[in-house]
């Protein structure tokens, strides 16, 4: 049984040392399962298991006071409040006991801390990678810029990067071991070097956003706490320099380099607690023990990669929502942030995984959450419409809302506008609804719409409108061409009522305009980055988008329609030609400004989620 | 050779000046972020790379 218990935690050990670079990335999607966090829950039963049966901790007093003290201030900081994760750092502390109980073994933590450094060099690669747009990091600096693939965090991809770098460098440098360890070293190094550099060096231009670790913040009793484990730390360097001078060995100095650049990351950069921690310190304490335990058989350290690479190949390109520790599923960070109310910040946030993945639609629908929360209905619902549209050939980290939260969103979308004294200029709520796949419960908000606001035009006038040119234009607005379908009951006087309720300008034709192209109506809509205009004249109608950001370029439009034609865009020219009369030039705005006779009308793009809408009657 | 606790005693001493070496790293650190919070200007967000569309998109 004790044996079985100490070769099943050997290569547990030596597992979780070359999995936890990986970090992310070591994570079984189908079972849910973070690889690195199982196997030092597995270490901590091995060692619990251990215990009860030996009845001996195997731990020296002058290692075992300061984790008893630790885990006495986590639970009494945790109570107080003052503490959030209490298990996770009990789990630090017992991986350390286990390891230290377990990997006493010189050879064991040699081979140990060369997996890991081939394993900080394979993710040093994949971050490399990633510089060429490869694959999307998983860690990332808003305020920086810097990212790393592997690590949740960018503290925790220097931290991982450095460490493999001093690793590499002890095995590129030592006298041990042959010419191909050597070389696997030099390659290793080379490639942290080069992936630390490459994160780093852009990053320094914003130097001024380093924070150090906040010591006042902790309070007297997280300063407590922290002196505990630098003494800790310090007793196991003690430990690796008496023992390297008692017996000289090559992994004493490894180890020490390795908790040495660890433990300096830390009072530099605000570090937060990772279960390597405890394995490294661990293996530290473990390699300066005077009584070692034979190291059972083991691969080579690259063959431990073949697994993790598999593992890694799962995660390198999806984005799994169940797993919350991936940066990359941003909605954890992102409802953070909408709770606390970090709006610039979740913007940010967006603004990066959309340069991702230009694709992205989840992303719209947290902007469109934060706008709700900031009372601006009208680019909430903007936002909610884009986070709706059919999925682009770019990839996407994660699916667009789901039908919940489609609904959710409405519902508390509607909430917002019944709170507001009369009906907004815009369509914002109907959008939404059509958005959602409500088109009914879009048209009867219509109504409810109509009903609420006086229109008083010329009645006479009004009666000499078609409406299906009218209904075409509210199906513009909306969103959705099908809409029609709903629409087609609805009188002109009705319609014209929704569009001067959505802030149209409601115009009698000049005489340039040929009858048979009347009532003519102009639209242009600011949304998600993107000016769509339409333009529908008589019975005919062309639509099209493009890029807000092309406004001085010129572009071919697209066309359909039969009665008239673009020669440029934008301001968008366009001419109509009568059945049997001269051709007449007009001119739309980039602001959906309609002239006559072709005069400059350059004017600015309209602001996101803003609408601008000319009719012109007969 | 050393005994036991001639060892211990010289752990302690080497942890000792490793434990110090450590504090004054870490209240150097803070300092140093306490005196640029003062002085420095508040932290500029980085440039997030927008996507370009293409033509016609």
């Amino acid at each position: 049984m004790k044996a079985f218990v100490q070769r099943a935690a050997m290569y547990a050990v030596v597992l979780f040392a070359a999995a936890w670079p990986w970090d992310v990335y070591a994570y079984l999607p189908w079972a849910g399962l973070d690889v690195t966090a199982c196997l030092a829950l597995c270490l901590v039963a091995l060692w619990l298991a251990d215990l009860v049966v030996t009845r001996r901790p195997r731990l020296p007093f002058e290692l075992a006071w300061p984790i008893a003290v630790l885990l006495v201030y986590v639970w009494a900081l945790y109570a107080g409040g003052r503490y959030p994760a209490p298990l996770l750092a009990t789990l630090v502390l017992l991986l350390f006991a286990a390891t230290h109980r377990f990997a006493r073994s010189k050879a064991l933590a040699a081979y140990c801390l060369r997996a890991t450094m081939l394993s900080c060099g394979c993710v040093a690669a994949v971050t490399l990678a990633a510089r060429f747009g490869a694959v999307g990091p998983t860690a990332y600096s808003l305020d920086t810029g810097a990212t790393f693939c592997g690590p949740r965090d960018v503290a925790g991809g220097v931290a991982a990067l450095a460490i493999g770098l001093a690793l590499a460098l002890r095995d590129a440098f030592s006298a041990e071991g042959g010419r191909l360890r050597r070389a696997a070293a030099a390659v290793a190094g080379l490639l942290c070097a080069a992936a630390l550099g490459s994160a780093l060096v852009p990053a320094a231009a914003h130097f001024v956003a380093w924070r150090p670790p906040d010591l006042a913040g902790a309070g007297l009793p997280g300063l407590a706490a922290s002196l505990v484990a630098t003494w800790l730390v310090a007793r196991v360097m003690a430990k690796l320099i008496v023992a390297r001078r008692l017996a000289p060995a090559p992994v004493l100095a490894t180890c020490f380099a390795a908790v040495a650049v660890a433990g300096a990351l830390a009072c530099l950069v605000p570090t937060p607690l990772r279960l390597h921690h405890g394995l490294l310190l661990g293996l530290a304490a473990a390699a300066s023990a005077r009584k070692e335990v034979p190291r059972p058989w083991l691969p080579a350290p690259g063959l431990l990669l073949i697994p993790l690479a598999c593992l890694a190949a799962l995660n390198l390109f999806r984005v799994y929502p169940d797993n919350h520790s991936d940066p990359r599923n941003y909605d954890v960070a992102a409802r953070s942030d909408l709770a606390e109310g970090r709006y610039a910040v979740l913007a940010r946030r967006m603004d990066f995984f959309e340069a991702q993945a230009p694709g992205e639609r989840r992303t719209h629908l947290w902007r469109a959450k934060a706008w709700l929360e900031q009372g601006e209905l009208g680019r909430a619902a903007t936002e909610f419409v884009a986070s709706c549209r059919e999925p682009g050939p770019h990839g996407q980290l994660l699916p667009g809302p789901r039908p919940d939260e489609a609904d959710a969103f409405v519902t508390a979308l509607r909430d917002a506008y019944s709170s507001l004294p009369g009906p907004p200029a815009h369509l914002g709520f109907e959008r939404a609804l059509v958005a959602a796949s409500r088109p009914k419960s879009a048209v009867w908000a219509l109504r409810l719409r109509v009903d609420a606001i006086s229109f008083n035009v010329d009645a006479l006038a009004i009666a000499r409108v078609p409406p299906g040119p009218l209904i075409e234009a509210v199906a513009f607005l909306l969103g959705d061409p099908a809409v029609t379908e709903h629409l087609h009951d609805w009188t002109s006087a009705d319609l014209l009522a929704v569009l001067h309720s959505a802030g149209a300008r409601i115009e009698r034709a000049p005489d340039a305009a040929p009858r048979d192209a009347l009532p003519l109506v102009a639209l242009a809509q600011s949304e998600a980055g993107s000016l769509r205009t339409c333009v529908i004249a008589g019975a005919s109608a062309c639509e099209f988008a493009r890029p807000a950001r092309l406004v001085t370029a010129p572009a071919t439009p697209v066309w359909a329609g039969t009665h008239w034609e673009c020669t440029q865009n934008p301001p968008l020219s366009f001419r109509l030609p009568g059945v049997d009369g001269p051709v007449a030039a007009f001119e739309m705005g980039p602001a959906g400004t309609l002239r006559a006779g072709g005069g400059a009308a350059v004017e600015a793009v309209p602001v996101s989620d803003a609408v601008a809408v000319t009719v012109w009657l007969p | 050779m050393l005994d036991a606790i001639q060892r211990q005693r010289l752990e302690r001493r080497i942890a000792a000046v490793i434990a110090l070496a450590i504090v004054v790293l870490a209240v150097l650190a803070y300092a140093a972020g306490r005196l640029r919070a003062r002085t420095g200007e508040p932290p500029l967000p980085a440039p997030v790379v927008t996507a370009a569309p293409e033509a016609g998109e």
